[in-house]
């Protein structure tokens, strides 16, 4: 496949703000990874648009109390076993939440301007909590490379395949394992990315939740999707500074460069989540039947499953 | 890594950098906002207490398409509490007598939430009556 190069960062940023990038898009992989499933739900959006603006208050406080309990004990910030900055790392969880529940509501048509004000709220509220708790245990869901800079290639992806030299450096002097090569490793990342993609998205797919966000988001709302459904895993696998993500960088196979490879992965996803549609039958019946709503169905389905892909790969 | 004791205190001593003060700085603001919003809600936003659903029917603005003809509608909640499984029943009349009866269900209707339809008959709007009116709702 060509190399656009699109994804190349020309600019590196300073030390600073790429640690602090992969710790907030780890926080994000692990906020994604929780809560995704309940963006996803009908009730609760129906709970955030029905809850009085006293009581999201109340959601948001013990979204923040909780997230101070667990960033205590897990946390988000490379290296830390549990933050040390507890009530700080807490409000940037909510925070964070906040701001990717918000994200991706929008992007699902379940917040819109035409919305009151205290239906939003309470829409961010309600949905702030599950990933945030996603956010305030990052460490703990995926393993953190603990390097302290050396992931922060992340920062500067080159879009080219691992050298040798890459292969020394991992985890604090501990040496990555040896990646396999060649169709061997391509055979692996894909069974991880099909593998991940039913982890995450196998709740989803059979639920009504489906046809009516393929019937609700607007025709121009899903290259948006596709965009923020990339983005993310792109930062989740190559950004983040996950364990694995120097050996991802290091391997050979077919298409281990990371624009090619997240691509390929997201085609790999839609492709699960369209068998797995066809296999609770959201083809065969009711607005499913309609070829255009089935590839809405599939391109919404995709954002989860593509989350889960990620994953995937990250975990062999 | 700072696994230590020592170098704990020592991270805690350096403090934060540019970029986390930055992120702190910014989540507060985030959380502010919603802080403040939910409190403007709550305290300066008046809204009629319980559910207030109102149909309104567009008979003027019925388009025929395949000898059907489709009306538009919307369904709203200016009250200031949710409803479901709103149901609304549509009638065309033509001199007092009932031609055709049919209904519609809103699974969910947030509050200030709207949701537009069509109803669909093979009567012209333009010479019988039309009506339309909330039937039965539900407390969430």
């Amino acid at each position: 496949m060509a190399e656009s190069g699109a994804m190349t960062m020309q600019q590196p940023l300073a030390p600073g703000w790429r640690e602090e990038g992969s710790d907030l898009l780890r926080g994000l992989a692990g906020g994604f990874l929780v809560g995704i499933p309940l963006l996803y739900t009908m009730e609760t959006w129906w709970l955030g648009m029905t809850v009085s603006p006293l009581r999201s208050l109340i959601f948001l406080g013990a979204a923040y109390a909780l997230n101070v309990g667990f960033v205590t004990w897990a946390g988000f910030r490379r290296g830390e076993n549990g933050s040390r900055r507890p009530f700080g790392d807490a409000l940037e969880a909510t925070a964070l939440a906040a701001a990717a529940a918000t994200v991706t509501l929008v992007l699902l048509h379940q917040i819109r301007l035409d919305h009151p004000l205290g239906t939003i709220i309470g829409t961010i509220a309600v949905n702030t909590i599950p990933i945030s708790l996603g956010v305030a245990i990052a460490n703990h869901l995926l393993a953190p490379d603990s390097t302290p800079t050396g992931s922060e290639s992340g920062g500067e992806a080159t879009d080219e395949p691992g050298t040798g030299e890459d292969k020394g450096k991992g985890s604090g002097g501990r040496p990555p394992p040896a990646p396999p090569g060649g169709p061997r490793a391509t055979l692996i990342d894909l069974g991880a990315a099909f593998a991940g993609a039913i982890f995450l998205s196998f709740s989803i797919a059979p639920t009504q939740e489906l046809p009516m966000l393929a019937t609700a988001i607007p025709t121009l709302g899903l290259p948006w999707l596709i965009l923020f459904s990339l983005a993310l895993t792109y930062g989740i696998v190559f950004v983040a500074g996950f364990e694995g993500q120097e050996a991802r960088r290091a391997s050979r196979g077919l298409f281990q460069r990371p624009s090619t490879e997240t691509i390929v992965a997201y085609l790999v996803s839609l492709a699960t989540c369209a068998l797995m549609l066809w296999l609770f039958g959201q083809f065969e019946s009711g607005v499913g039947t309609e070829p255009f709503v089935a590839y809405e169905e599939v391109i919404i389905l995709g954002l989860p499953a593509a989350v889960g892909a990620a994953a995937g790969r990250l975990a062999v | 890594m700072g696994d230590g004791v020592g170098d704990r205190a020592n991270e805690q001593k350096r403090g934060r950098s540019a970029a986390e003060r930055t992120t702190l700085a910014v989540s507060a603001a985030v959380i502010s906002a919603l802080i403040g919003a939910a409190l403007f809600e709550h305290y300066l936003v008046d809204e009629p207490p319980g559910i207030r659903v109102s149909v309104s029917l567009a008979a003027a603005a019925a388009e025929r398409r395949d000898d059907v003809y489709y009306v538009p509608f919307d369904v709203a909640n200016r009250g200031g509490e949710p409803a479901a499984n709103v149901t609304i029943i549509f009638e065309v009349r033509r001199g007092g007598e009932l031609l055709e009866q049919s209904d519609a269900t809103v699974p969910f209707l947030p509050v200030g939430g709207s949701v537009s339809g069509e109803l669909a008959t093979r009567l012209d709007p333009t010479g019988h009556d039309l009506a339309a009116r909330v039937g039965t709702l539900q407390n969430p």
